[in-house]
């Protein structure tokens, strides 16, 4: 199954997981490689893509994959780069779905859930995994756009400064600057230290 | 809201980092940045389906221009049978008009019809019905059975209804050419 598969953001973000040459078998019409491509990508950008537009994301990450595949062929770079150009078509899909649609992302976290997850150190079972991970992403999107949107990119996709600032067209300095703000915000959501 | 004191710029590129992970932030952030669960990957066929439809664009696209081509030229053949199968419609279907009881003008419309358009033009002046016509009160009934056989035959000013099925039946060469653009077209935008 694809349970051998399994490659966290955090995992893919590193450079130990190097996939370039990957993407390079893919971008020559390796099937086998895309997928690995797309095992390694998908579950982050969708969580990036969750957060930026709610339950609309997995169409979004459909139509950002279609596109992906169209555009392979022209595409030039190493993973890195790769990760940042997915992140950068789904940005825009994302851009033209708020547009199609007129509606703006709302999420909003029940503070329970939020208590429960800064609390929450460790749990075996997915479902709950898969659980604190929504709440999480969805508690992130609740940060101004800026500032949710580069921690976004630098937790969950796993891009430095620099790539995200080419992907929101800002200095790495703003970037900084916006997911300092946003971890401030978020720490000011967050239950008391000792709790 | 209370303004936290924690984290400073450099703790905040720490969390960033995966590092403070047993402070509240530091676990939603863990939480975020957690490895996949299989439900994440649920687009999985589909996007493979997707990229081996992107590797077999060219000759897909190309089918597809030609199928399209294809599905215009029977919409364009039904569009003309209609056509002419209304006008017949429109012929035939004159004559419970006149009366119930004067069938005659039936036969003779479409017949008309098929007749060459030579000895259909002296006749369309004269208004075939006439004869029959002739017999009960014609003056309403029969108008309007002769208008239309008129329009079918002389191909003379009034030809909007009748001219275009024989016209577009006999110019099958006409799509022919379009097929062999849109092939054209379809090589062409491979590169």
């Amino acid at each position: 199954m694809r349970v051998n598969w399994l490659v966290g953001p955090t995992e893919a973000a590193s450079s130990a997981t190097d996939l370039s040459s990957v993407v390079a078998a893919a971008q020559s019409g390796d099937e086998n490689a895309f997928r690995q491509l797309f095992r390694a990508v998908q579950p982050a950008l969708l969580r990036y893509l969750r957060g930026l537009i709610g339950d609309d994301a997995d169409d979004v990450a459909s139509e950002t994959w279609l596109q992906v595949c169209r555009d392979l062929p022209t595409f030039t770079g190493n993973y890195d780069n790769f990760r940042a150009w997915t992140a950068t078509i789904g940005r825009h899909r994302v851009m033209d779905h708020v547009r199609r649609t007129r509606r703006r992302p709302q999420a909003a976290v029940p503070v329970e859930i939020l208590v429960e997850l800064a609390g929450n150190a460790d749990t075996e079972l997915e479902a709950a995994d898969a659980a604190a991970t929504s709440a999480a992403i969805a508690l992130i999107a609740t940060l101004p756009a800026q500032q949710a949107e580069a921690v976004l990119l630098r937790v969950v996709m796993g891009l430095d400064a620099e790539t995200v600032g080419r992907i929101l067209g800002k200095r790495p300095g703003a970037v900084r600057t916006a997911a300092y703000r946003g971890l401030r915000s978020l720490a000011a959501l967050m239950p008391e230290d000792p709790r | 809201m209370r303004v936290p004191s924690w984290p400073d710029r450099a703790a905040a590129e720490r969390l960033l980092a995966g590092d403070h992970a047993d402070t509240p932030v530091g676990r939603v952030l863990a939480h975020a940045g957690r490895p996949a669960g299989p439900h994440e990957l649920a687009g999985e066929d589909a996007a493979v389906a997707a990229f081996r439809a992107a590797a077999a664009a060219p000759a897909a696209r190309r089918r597809r221009l030609v199928s399209r081509v294809l599905a215009l030229k029977l919409t364009a053949a039904a569009v003309l049978l209609t056509g002419s199968g209304l006008a017949v419609a429109g012929v035939t279907g004159t004559l419970p008009l006149p009366a119930g009881d004067d069938p005659r003008p039936a036969p003779t419309a479409p017949r008309d019809r098929l007749e060459p358009a030579p000895s259909a033009g002296p006749q369309g002046p004269v208004r075939v019905p006439p004869p029959a016509a002739g017999t009960s009160a014609p003056a309403q009934a029969t108008p309007t059975p002769a208008a239309p056989t008129n329009r079918g035959k002389p191909k003379g000013p009034d030809e909007r209804t009748h001219t275009p099925p024989p016209r577009g039946n006999t110019a099958h060469p006409t799509p022919g050419q379009r097929n062999d653009n849109a092939a054209e077209n379809g090589s062409g935008r491979q590169p």
